[in-house]
């Protein structure tokens, strides 16, 4: 079970969230996410808040037709969970930083939480958006005809030598789609306003209709990447809320498949980069010690990226000695032919100077924008949520890899060790792998709530359930960490050159598909 | 012309997919299965591309972007809908984001199934569009049918 979290709900009131987000922030807290939940004729609004292994929930129970406070101007890093209550919720957010005006994500149907509002929603009641439009001097507001906010990236006599550049949603350096409006003076990024929601798909609230022993399937499918933490960290969520002891044997697989998930994402990562600042066979060649790790996850799941292997209670599939012994080959020649990539990455002239000083996140930024998994230790904090100890953590040897330059390389670098410390990890949870059952019987329904905290590749996500004693879950959330990186982008972004562009958006790793859901 | 159907050019676009079946498209193009090898390369510009890779079920906020990279994409064109999502809007089916899959917003010529759809299989799905590729090749007007530059100038670049 996972002993981590010293885990507080306190309700307060709607007004409170503000002077509470102040306390927090004086205390070093940091703002980890904001959901929101239905209950009966009003939104409950959970602002949750961690420091090292506490975590705090704050709920406030806000009735339909009431604002709540932005605390934007204290988390910045909330604008993003802000719009995304104006969105899906009906919920109007007063002195938003950053006011999408519900319109965040595009949706089929509006304000999906809450049917009732119609197709009106909260959207059509402002014009579209044009966000971060007032700091960029007067002239970039412009308006048409009828005085609507012209979208940025269509509006012209954008004062003296600016210029708005879109990029993406379709672009050759980018596996997933985002849109970036690039403001640039020059050659020079002034400002980027990210617009995300073309994954938006609402798996969330597919929790509703499946069972939750079956909801496994769609939580894997969050991600394609990470699926099996995804998969983990659902289950974890739901084990604790219904008390279910999971057998150590199925604690340590989950552990080594969520190392080798590890190995796996960065790897690939590794290679996408190299692919951004345009080293075309360095991208080959990660992607083909990539493909080293997939073979063992196929001989042990039968799958190469999407794996089922996770259910409630453990695993499905036991891992026999066989298997341990390719698994055991297949790290060795990782470690041996990622060798000269690793040189390459780190030693080599062209791509040693694209990358050293790039991109610089300071200490004080990272912490501030919310920043998670290797872009914050990269920025010298050393925070690893599997540090709390979930599945077999807490009997393995290891220290989070931390980098002090904050830049794109120091980035890289802890990549790269981190995939070393996952190879020894692996070693060490299979020297001690005890034997016996791999899954605990399920019996009953969830009932209460739980949020669970892992770490992925990308850095700490977080799993919410609720159940209410039947088959189907009330409500299930999960933050991810590209979400949660998205105000450093941002903020990273600011003052580049238009060409490092690409590879900035690629060091944190971005994965929409998990951040939009 | 024999050359567009020996080694053509695909543009992959992710539309509201779960990541899976896009990393086993890459898959598809880097060492292991490397279909690079015969040719066959992965163009970030959709006015270079023959074959439209798509995966994913679609979300409203995509319909767009997906009709937008299809539209600029020179006759004659073949679209691949890549693994279940695409095919029927698999397991997102039911959200209340999701149009249920390619064809929703485009004519889709090959559905490659699969959760995630496997490497051979996108290859296999491949092979497939090149025959449908040729005979779409076929059934244009004599001149669109010399080769893509003329056909692109003929047209203006655009379908
Ligand atoms: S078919 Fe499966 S693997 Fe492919 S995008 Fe859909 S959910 Fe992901």
């Amino acid at each position: 079970m996972n002993r981590d979290t010293v885990r507080t709900v306190t309700a307060i009131e709607p007004l409170e969230a503000l002077a509470v987000a102040q306390h927090r922030r004086l205390g070093g807290w940091r703002l980890v996410q904001m959901h929101g939940t239905r209950v009966d004729g009003a939104t409950e609004v959970n602002y949750a808040y961690a420091l090292d292994g506490a975590l705090e929930i704050l709920r406030a129970r806000v009735p339909d037709g009431t604002a709540i406070p932005s605390i934007t101007g204290i988390y910045f890093a909330a604008f993003h969970y802000e719009n995304e209550l104006q969105d899906l919720f009906g919920l109007k957010v007063t002195d938003l930083a950053v006011d999408y005006k519900g319109h965040f994500y595009k949706l089929k149907q509006t304000t999906p939480y809450r049917p009732d509002l119609g197709v009106e929603g909260i959207g059509s009641v402002e014009a579209p958006r044009v966000p971060m439009a007032e700091d960029a001097e007067p002239a970039a507001t412009p308006r048409d005809a009828h005085g609507r906010p012209v979208p940025a990236r269509i509006a012209e006599g954008i004062t003296g030598n600016r210029t708005i550049v879109p990029f993406g949603p379709q672009h050759p350096v980018l596996p997933e789609p985002i849109h970036l409006d690039l403001v640039l003076e020059d050659e020079k990024v002034v400002e980027a306003i990210p617009s995300i929601g073309f994954i938006h798909r609402g798996l969330e609230k597919l929790v509703e209709k499946r069972d939750f022993v079956d909801y496994v399937y769609v939580a894997e499918r969050i991600c394609g990447i990470c699926s099996f933490m995804h998969g983990m960290g659902y289950c974890l969520a739901v084990e604790n809320t219904m008390g279910i002891e999971v057998p150590k044997r199925a604690d340590y697989l989950r552990t080594v498949l969520a190392e080798m998930a590890r190995i796996h994402n960065h790897t690939m990562w590794l290679g996408l980069v190299a692919d951004a600042f345009g080293f075309e066979s360095l991208f080959m060649h990660s992607w083909r010690v990539r493909e080293i790790i997939l073979d063992v996850f196929e001989e042990i799941t039968g799958g190469r990226v999407i794996f089922s292997i996770c259910r409630i209670g453990g695993l499905r599939r036991d891992v026999d000695e066989r298997q341990i012994d390719l698994l055991m080959k297949a790290l060795d020649r990782i470690e041996k032919e990622l060798e000269p990539l690793v040189s390459a990455f780190t030693q080599e002239y062209s791509v040693v100077h694209r990358m050293t000083g790039v991109g610089v996140l300071s200490k004080a930024e990272a912490y501030e924008l919310g920043a998670l998994g290797p872009m914050l230790r990269a920025s010298g904090w050393a925070l690893d949520t599997r540090l709390l100890g979930y599945a077999a953590y807490d009997d393995l040897r290891f220290a989070p890899v931390v980098e002090t330059a904050g830049d794109c390389m120091a980035r890289t670098k802890v990549r790269i060790r981190e995939t070393a410390q996952s190879i020894g990890l692996i070693r060490q949870a299979v020297a001690k792998l005890p034997p016996g059952e791999i899954a605990a019987p399920v019996k009953g329904t969830p009932n209460g709530e739980f949020m669970a905290r892992v770490e992925q590749p990308r850095g700490e996500a977080i799993y919410y359930v609720r159940g209410n004693g039947t088959r189907f879950l009330e409500r299930f959330r999960v933050r991810t960490p590209t979400f949660a990186n998205v105000p450093a982008l941002v903020k990273t972004l600011q003052g580049c050159q238009l060409a490092d562009v690409p590879m900035l958006v690629l060091t944190i790793d971005p994965c929409i598909s998990c951040t939009e859901r | 012309m024999a050359f567009l159907k020996r080694s053509p050019w695909m543009i992959h676009y992710d539309g509201s997919s779960c990541n899976g079946c896009d990393i086993e498209v890459l898959a598809c193009l880097t060492p292991v299965y490397d279909v690079e090898r015969f040719g066959i390369v992965n163009t970030g510009n959709p006015k270079h591309a023959d074959i439209f890779l798509l995966t994913g079920a679609v979300n409203e906020q995509n319909r767009e972007v997906v009709r937008n990279i299809y539209d600029q994409m020179p006759e004659p064109k073949v679209v691949v809908a890549v693994g279940i999502c695409a095919t029927s809007g698999g397991i997102f089916r039911e959200c209340y984001n999701i149009l249920g899959g390619a064809d929703k917003v485009l004519p889709v010529d090959v559905y490659v199934p699969g959760c995630a759809a496997r490497p051979e299989s996108i290859i296999d799905g491949v092979v497939k569009a090149l025959a449908v590729l040729e005979e779409k090749r076929r059934a244009l007007p004599p001149r669109a049918r010399r080769g893509r530059r003329a056909e692109a100038s003929a047209q203006g670049g655009n379908a």
